[in-house]
């Protein structure tokens, strides 16, 4: 067995959720026993993991374990249908569509939120005291049952929370209290555990207990995609293996004197003391370039993504649309992207361009906008919100158009190619020489300013040879980054700790 | 069925406790069919109702109700056996304060359990987080479980209060938050019922209102309130019909010497100015019961039954002579409270004592805490003042009162005001003469002037003083009153005040909705 070891399977995933998740589904559709461990409480998970393609029995929530609901199907909670709700008692009274209150005698003593994106089923009630302050609220799981509910300190911070099982048994606590002079989560406890009650300081010793238990029936091979998670994957006690998988391309910051340093989030997974079985990297190049940096690691590489086989059905837009797809952060540089558009659009103010995913923050998002706004692209720059689905939007993409001066692997850029789309980027490590290969699947800017961006994007746009030979190279490159291929790699990979 | 409202039954009993403890008996030895409500949650009540003969059929106490605990064996629960889930606990006994101090190895502290001296039976746990912060003390029951949970803020006050299933189910809930002057205080309760309903309480008198409707959720029920203001206002709010009964213990007039025109006793006014919505009002003299019909004519029914019931077996009992009594001896049973006025005793003990050196004044009686126990300290003052050190003793509050009332003479009573006064009762039943002040109600009528005692005037402490001095100056009248006592007593044997409550309880069988059985 395989467990790949995360946060969470979020509405709004990156790319380390999506290249577990293409893992797990490429390990399955071949052979290869393969679960997802994670972390977080989600009330919408089941909602979200459905989302983006996992069957209920592809992973195991920590808290859905306690709660004994795992492979729970949904059952829609009508909130006008609660049997807690004593109708003989109270009015419930419909406000609008995301809002029911429950009045005695006029006064609204508890308040019923609508679960996002249904219509009339339960998604949290707040209760109220006579003046005014919360007491209490309920959180109903996505698939309609009580889950979880906090109350508050009389200064509405919450004071604990507690998760329930289906017979709402308390079976987990945790106590918000002061820790370092400010208030945070301090204790976890799971109540009567298997007949024991069980306490612990954080959540990620809870998070150990919780893969003990998972491999002592069934023990298997840790991945941990998350370097937040490394520090209690690495200590499973009934592993086969551990692995970190590490996403990210640039693993150094600038330290003292302007020396390139480690990021010290991934001191636990480079940590030589005690050391994971295995670190994984994106490309042969990233895992050949640190080898010699920590010689006692047992250092390899394995594909991030691959590409999804895809019917040919891309069809040329009138005009020319750029696409970016990914996180809207700013190490992305968002803002290079909309200065070079601009260049392309003087030349060819017939062109649009399209930037799909989510925010990082509001400011950003203001800052964008705002600069699409003063440069009058409003018309010719679009935002189109995430989803997982991708296929419709490149299909009608001329040019693929990235910005980021860092990347491991750049599955966006792959999931373009894969759907005959050249891709402009900047010629950073270790996207240029392995995805992107200049001239062959797109162009790769080595100098990388945005103004050299759209020049080479507006090149791409007025030489036809040009385009369509970087189109066949693109397509061609997905064939390489199949799925067999993939799991293949990822086998050779693994063999040695299987 | 017959329920007895009261709030608890407290180790320290009050005339009210008392009283619902001998209908108790005289219900028990007629089967008539009887049940105790009680409000409030104590983890010693099953523990004081058990010792105060009460079986677990005959009791329902809100919080056990909705909490499931109705009925559970008691269990031995050591501080050591308690789950604190951690390992490596090191366990520190500190028998002087009753606990067990729990620290993880390395030291930081995890626990406090608190137990109970003789048996060691846990009390508390106050649980402590990784960084040492007290997060919540839970209570155990006495039975052996865990019932109640006080969870604690960030600044280490009580910030919300649940009460458990066996099976650790929060059923009840109050919380402690800002009211409207800023302060924290108790503002709201949630409770999740028998059947999974979730209601909302701003006072636990709301609550209890609730569970009352549940408790005769069928109807034809009979309600005795025992304590007025605990349910004065559920009573006539009841969803379904039953039989109600305001019963007072006391005065129903704050100046109980002008039961017509004084204000009405606080206790007593919501209950008397709706009385026309309660089934009946119960007296524990015959003269309230009259007052009471003439000052509100708007009740019902005014029955007059005794609170003191002397069993058959006292009334059976080999008589004590009075020169086989302890000369000289006085006593008093009453909480030391300045609505007992034993000063006025003391006085009159003073001048007695200048005729009859033997004299001795025995108290009885709990101090009353209001303002620092002053009531005592003002009684301590004047025994000084009259060098009275050696005549006058504090004997505090004791259950078992037999050798006091067959070795003393006389039984002085000076209080401003009473309900019925079972002491009294008690006391003459055992042949003790009563002297008393000519107080409403109870004294006056327990004691009949010159038959099996003295009535004197309110207040005129001379003349309480020259009537205890001439029964010791007369010990043939000291005998004859004594028998008198003894005889008198009859008026309250069980068949007489059985009787009286069957009259009710017929009342409450014809009265339209009936009464289930």
């Amino acid at each position: 067995m395989i467990y790949m070891v995360g946060e969470n399977v979020f509405t709004f995933n990156s790319g380390t959720e999506f290249s577990q998740m293409q893992r797990l589904k490429a390990f399955k559709r071949n052979g290869i026993e393969a679960k997802l461990l994670v972390r977080n409480y989600n009330r919408f998970l089941y909602r979200d993991a459905s989302r983006a393609g996992l069957a209920k029995d592809d992973y195991i929530n920590m808290y859905d374990y306690f709660q004994g609901v795992v492979g729970l199907e949904r059952k829609k909670q009508e909130l006008r249908l609660l049997d807690s709700i004593p109708l003989t008692k109270y009015h419930v009274v419909g406000i609008d569509n995301n809002l029911t209150t429950i009045d005695l005698l006029g006064r609204t003593i508890a308040k019923i939120a609508v679960m996002p994106e249904t219509v009339g089923l339960v998604g949290s009630i707040d209760y109220f005291d006579r003046f005014g302050n919360k007491e209490l609220t309920e959180f109903w799981d996505w698939r309609g049952f009580k889950s979880m509910e906090q109350n508050y300190n009389p200064d509405e911070t919450v004071a604990a929370q507690k998760f329930f099982d289906r017979q709402e048994h308390v079976v987990l606590e945790i106590v918000h209290m002061n820790k370092n002079g400010k208030l945070a989560p301090t204790l976890w406890k799971l109540m009567n555990y298997h007949g024991h009650d069980y306490a612990f300081d954080s959540e990620d010793s809870l998070f150990l207990f919780f893969m003990n238990e998972i491999t002592k029936t069934t023990p298997g091979l840790m991945i941990s995609d998350r370097r937040t998670l490394d520090a209690p994957v690495k200590q499973v006690a009934h592993a086969t293996g551990t692995i970190a998988y590490i996403h990210e391309g640039d693993l150094f910051i600038e330290g003292e004197g302007k020396k390139k340093v480690p990021n010290p989030i991934y001191d636990e997974a480079l940590d030589e003391q005690k050391p994971f079985t295995a670190v994984f990297f994106a490309t042969r190049e990233q895992a050949k370039s640190l080898s010699g940096k920590w010689p006692h690691l047992t250092i390899k590489s394995s594909p991030d993504t691959f590409a999804e086989a895809q019917a040919d059905n891309h069809s040329e837009p009138e005009h020319p649309h750029l696409t970016y797809i990914g996180r809207l952060f700013p190490d992305k540089h968002i803002a290079d992207l909309i200065d070079a558009f601009e260049q392309v659009h003087q030349a060819r103010p017939d062109a649009e361009l399209f930037l799909k995913g989510y925010f990082s923050d509001d400011d950003y998002h203001h800052e964008i906008t705002d600069k699409i706004h003063k440069k009058k692209l409003d018309d010719a720059i679009h935002l189109v919100n995430y989803s997982n689905d991708n296929h419709d939007i490149l299909a009608k993409t001329t040019v693929f158009i990235s910005a980021a001066k860092s990347e491991a692997f750049g599955m966006n850029s792959l999931e373009a190619m894969a759907a005959g789309v050249p891709v402009v980027a900047y010629g950073c490590l270790f996207l240029k020489n392995n995805l992107l290969i200049n001239d062959q699947n797109g162009l790769a800017v080595d100098n990388m300013t945005p103004s050299n961006l759209g020049k080479a994007a507006l090149s791409v746009l007025q030489d036809d040879q040009l385009y369509q030979r970087l189109q066949a190279g693109a397509l061609k490159t997905a064939t390489q980054h199949s799925e067999k291929a993939f799991v293949d790699e990822w086998k050779s990979g693994l063999s040695e700790f299987l | 069925m017959n329920y007895f409202i009261n709030f608890g039954m407290p180790a320290s009993k009050s005339g009210i406790e008392h009283a619902e403890l001998k209908r108790k008996s005289l219900f028990d030895k007629h089967k008539e069919p009887y049940c105790f409500l009680l409000r409030d949650w104590s983890r010693d009540l099953h523990t004081n109702t058990a010792n105060a003969g009460i079986t677990d059929e005959h009791l329902i106490n809100m919080f056990d109700y909705y909490q499931n605990t109705c009925h559970v064996d008691q269990v031995q629960l050591l501080p050591e056996e308690v789950d604190l889930g951690l390992k490596d606990l090191k366990y520190d006994d500190e028998y002087k304060r009753n606990r067990v101090l729990v620290s993880r190895a390395d030291g930081r502290l995890a626990a406090r359990i608190n137990y109970v001296r003789e048996t060691r039976q846990v009390v508390s746990t106050e649980l402590f987080d990784g960084v040492e912060n007290l997060y919540q003390v839970a209570f155990y029951d006495s039975r052996g479980f865990k019932s109640l949970i006080q969870w604690y803020t960030p600044d280490n006050k009580i910030g919300n209060e649940e009460w458990l299933t066996l099976d650790g189910r929060p059923v009840v809930k109050a919380f402690n938050k800002k009211g409207e002057d800023g302060k924290i205080k108790q503002t709201g309760w949630i409770l999740t019922d028998r059947k999974g309903k979730r209601f909302q309480f701003d006072t636990i008198d709301a609550f209890f209102e609730h569970f009352i409707n549940d408790v005769n959720e069928s109807g034809e029920n009979v309600f005795i309130l025992d304590r007025s203001l605990l349910a004065d206002e559920a009573l006539i709010h009841l969803d379904k019909p039953a039989y109600t009964v305001m019963h007072l213990h006391n005065s129903h007039a704050g100046d109980a010497q002008r039961p017509m025109d004084s204000v009405m006793n606080n206790n007593y006014e919501y209950a008397l100015v709706n009385g026309a919505k309660y089934s009946a009002f119960v007296s524990a003299t015959k003269k309230q019961a009259v007052d009471v019909t003439k000052r509100f004519p708007y009740i019902t029914k005014s029955f007059d039954i005794p609170v003191g019931i002397v069993p058959d077996d006292v009334l059976n009992r080999q008589r004590i002579l009075s020169k086989n009594r302890i000369f000289g001896k006085v006593i008093a049973v009453a909480r030391i409270a300045p609505e007992k006025n034993l000063d006025n005793l003391v006085r009159a003990i003073a001048i007695v004592h200048k005729q009859t050196p033997e004299v001795t004044l025995d108290l009885y009686g709990y101090p009353d805490a209001t303002n620092n126990y002053a009531e005592k300290k003002k009684i301590e003052k004047t025994i000084k003042e009259l060098s009275l050190e050696d005549v006058v003793t504090f004997k505090g509050y004791t259950e078992n009162l037999e050798s006091a009332y067959n070795t003393a003479q006389i039984f002085g009573l000076t209080s401003i005001m009473e309900g019925f006064d079972l002491s009294l009762l008690e006391a003459i039943s055992h042949g003790v003469v009563g002297v008393t002040y000519d107080v409403n109600y109870g004294p006056n009528e327990i004691v009949e002037d010159g038959v099996n005692g003295y009535v004197t005037p309110y207040g005129d402490i001379k003349a309480l003083a020259e009537k205890i001095q001439s029964l010791f100056a007369d010990k043939d009248k000291m005998q004859q009153m004594s028998t008198n006592a003894y005889e008198s007593a009859k008026r309250y044997s069980e068949e007489n005040v059985w009787h009286k409550w069957q009259n009710l309880l017929q009342d409450a069988e014809k009265t339209e909705g009936g009464v289930a059985k």
